[in-house]
């Protein structure tokens, strides 16, 4: 026990010595190289560019099939041909040095990333989605990225913190690909594009605000992680730093807002969805739910709901009320209460 | 310290008012329910208008309303005891049968006071059998309305009547000209159907007969096969249900929702130029009506047999209590005081019958107007067959009403049929008169 105690006093210890020898000391030559080419410059930037868009056209017709055969292993696939990881983190590595060409040249290629991607999604549910026609018929793959909450956040935050990791140290680079699979970037643009396409604004809108706060907190953490690692501004712009971070930092607050909303109303919901399916027992427990669609609008909750029993009905308002007192907020309910008869007939 | 103690005398004045005059209070409920019939916007403005007595006080209050309100009370006040504390009952003869069956309590003077000072005597009088208060009158409705479209009879050269008589003129007149039938009708409703058909009805026995006639029909003294009833309901034939008078024929009255019949009179070409209906009517309106003189749509009271004091037939909603308590004792008390329902009548869509509230209050010309005719209406009449029994005016009354519109009864059967369920009634009740 008391080597053990020792043991983890010294592990303790090696972590602070190592922060802080991150924070004083600067990154080795190779790891500044590795972060450097992440965004190639001058003659090598065009040939990147044109390499990218290949890349972003592929993985989003990917992501948008993936999508649309409602498969998850496609959707894998297409994160990891995406290739929207490196000016994202390129883009954290130039706030942190305060390189500001590097920082609008990385956001620009980011920008075009996007509207391809979407534009991809759009054609691709054009083209192959005609059996969707209205939002009803998305499939689940579509319809888990119009969902985001705070635990996407979290995701986000942690894979970039490990992509800001990763990327100086080349010898840890084979663990980069899980990153780009934990925080999926091309699928929830791909997803606005289709949501797009049949009319869904209020999901491509979610879509894009899973895209925009895995954006956000990718930067953010991967910059933190990237100072962690002895990464600093020139002399030039070593004031505006703090500056920087707290815009970064400013960006995953303003995606927070939404997401913590949004977060509650999904748990609102499921909710409701469970009182209702509860109440239903306690009204009548030998009836069930043939279909349910509750939906909260303002502070009330409509509740549509078609019930099979095999008893004479009892009074709708009790239902209501318990759906009230469980879920606590003002009701409306609509009720049709099918009679279960079943007859067998048998002529000789 | 100071503002929390005034707020503590202030909640136990409010508790003890309430309380004064309640016979042997029971024990406190912790939160009111209070069952009525608003549902959806109507039920959140309901809500509203308690929400200043909650805020006082810091009584709790939960409304439960349903589609099946007077099934669900009969049944939850009959064989499951388990009666609401209060309800708010749009139908007069339930509240006289709950009273008689001693189901529901009368309110406290305290109550009697406000209700004597915030109501008119004719409105109050809606809550008040044999001479006891129990019921506080909380909403009402005007039936007495006939709606138009002003281009449509400017277009045609046709005046809003100023008398029953130039009314029949210009029904007739109408339909002689064939372009469209001067009556729009729909009596559908499920259960309820028929209830449009005895509105009509009544509002020309109102006014053929007098309001003496009126009570004593609705009574059960003046009986349906009495000569002046008959004479009013052959004249709602004559005016409106005579070949080429209604949009559709007699089938499509019985077959056509009080919702659905708004439909010929905005349709173009129209295929009505009036309809009778309730203020409430306006919500069936298409989007976008404008109400007035200048509007797509305006309206004018049903003429009396004279040009002066045409009287009015209303319909609405009584709040009654089930048992005392200082709390809901407190509330009755609130709901005849001058703040209940201040804050729907600002919303609109609601009419207050509370002479306490002024036209003013009301936020536009057309409610303004029916608060004004409300108060200077003489004589006032509530909806007859809402006061009668409900086994008799909310059941039997519509079935039979049905089948004379539809023409599949003449009126001596309908007569025969209604006046021998009212004498079972009153022999039941042990009541024979």
């Amino acid at each position: 026990m008391e080597g053990d105690a020792r043991t983890r006093t010294t592990a303790l210890g090696a972590l602070v010595q190592s922060v802080r020898h991150g924070l004083t000391a600067s990154p080795s030559a190779d790891a500044v190289e590795a972060v450097e080419e992440l965004l190639p410059e001058g003659a090598a930037f065009l040939p990147y560019l044109r390499r990218f868009s290949m890349l972003i056209v592929l993985s989003s017709g990917i992501a948008a099939f993936g999508l649309l055969a409602d498969s998850a292993a496609v959707v894998i696939g297409a994160m990891l041909v995406a290739p929207l990881m490196t000016p994202i983190t390129a883009a954290a590595a130039a706030t942190v040095m305060a390189r500001n060409i590097r920082l609008v040249r990385s956001l620009g290629v980011i920008a075009l990333g996007m509207v391809m991607a979407i534009a991809v999604g759009y054609v691709t549910a054009l083209a192959a989605g005609t059996q969707i026609t209205s939002a009803t018929d998305l499939p689940h793959e579509v319809l888990a990225r119009t969902f985001p909450g705070l635990l996407d956040l979290g995701i986000a935050v942690t894979a970039g913190a490990a992509a800001g990791y990763i990327v100086p140290r080349r010898s840890t680079l084979s663990a980069l690909p899980g990153v780009g699979i934990a925080v999926a970037l091309v699928p929830p643009l791909a997803t606005v594009g289709i949501a797009l396409e049949v009319g869904a604004g209020d999901k491509a809108a979610n879509a894009l605000l899973l895209y925009l706060t895995n954006l956000a907190a990718i930067v953010f953490a991967a910059s933190v992680m990237l100072i962690v690692s002895g990464f600093r501004p020139s002399a030039v712009g070593r004031g505006s730093l703090a500056r920087r971070l707290t815009i970064t930092l400013l960006a995953v607050v303003a995606v927070a807002v939404p997401l913590t909303v949004h977060t509650r109303t999904v748990i609102r919901q499921t909710s409701l969805t469970r009182a209702v399916a509860s109440s239903v027992v306690e009204w009548d427990a030998s009836a069930h739910v043939v279909a349910l669609d509750a939906h909260i609008e303002g502070a009330r909750a409509q509740v549509e709901l078609v019930v099979s029993g095999p008893n004479e009905p009892r009074a709708a308002w009790k239902l209501a009320s318990t759906i009230q007192r469980m879920w606590h907020g003002p009701v409306d309910l609509t009720l049709l209460y099918e009679r279960d008869q079943r007859f067998e007939v048998s002529v000789r | 310290m100071r503002s929390l103690s005034t707020g503590a005398v202030v909640v136990c004045c409010v508790l003890l008012a309430g309380c004064s005059g309640a016979s042997s209070p029971r024990t406190s409920p912790e939160t009111i329910e209070i069952f009525g019939p608003y549902r959806g916007i109507e039920a959140d403005r309901f809500v509203e208008s308690l929400a200043p007595f909650v805020r006082q006080t810091g009584v709790r209050t939960r409304y439960v309303g349903s589609v099946d309100f007077v099934k669900d009370l009969r049944l939850r006040v009959g064989q499951d005891n388990d009666p609401p504390d209060l309800a708010v009952v749009p139908q007069p003869g339930l509240v006289r049968q709950f009273a008689s069956e001693g189901k529901i309590v009368s309110p406290t003077k305290r109550v009697a006071s406000e209700v004597e000072s915030n109501y008119p005597p004719a409105a109050a009088a809606f809550g008040t059998f044999d001479r006891t208060l129990y019921a506080v009158p909380f909403r009402v409705d005007l039936k007495s309305l006939v709606w138009y479209r002003p281009e449509v009879f400017a277009e045609h050269g046709w005046k809003p009547p100023r008398t029953l008589a130039e009314l029949v003129k210009l029904s007739a007149r109408i339909a002689a000209g064939g372009a469209l039938a001067p009556w729009c009708l729909g009596i559908a409703a499920g259960s309820a159907t028929g209830w449009a058909a005895t509105d009509w009805s009544e509002d020309l026995v109102l006014r053929l007969s007098g309001l003496d006639t009126y009570r004593r029909w609705v009574a059960g003294s003046v009986p349906f096969r009495d000569p002046r009833i008959a004479s009013a309901f052959g004249a709602f034939h004559d005016l409106v249900l005579a070949p080429g008078h209604v949009a559709g024929g007699l089938s499509a009255v019985v077959e056509t929702s009080p919702q659905g019949a708004v439909a010929p009179l905005f349709a173009d070409p129209p295929g009505c130029a009036m309809l009778k209906q309730a203020d409430f009517a306006a919500a069936w309106m298409p989007s976008g009506t404008t109400i007035g003189t200048d509007g797509s749509v305006d309206w004018f009271l049903l003429p009396g047999t004279g040009p002066r004091n045409a009287p009015l037939l209303v319909g609405g909603d009584e709040v009654v209590q089930f048992r005392h308590s200082r709390e809901i004792d407190a509330l009755m008390a609130y709901l005849a005081g001058p703040t209940a329902g201040a804050s729907w009548v600002r919303e609109g869509g609601f009419l207050s019958p509370k002479s306490s509230i002024p036209a003013s209050a009301y936020p536009s010309g057309y409610l303004r107007a029916l608060a004004d005719a409300l108060r200077t209406a003489s004589p006032l009449a509530f909806d007859a067959s809402d006061q009668m029994p409900p086994d008799i005016g909310s059941d039997l009354l519509w079935r039979e009403i049905t089948r004379l519109v539809a023409d599949v009864q003449d009126y001596p059967t309908f007569a025969a049929r209604i006046d021998g369920a009212r004498a079972r009634e009153r022999s039941a009740r042990g009541t024979g008169s």
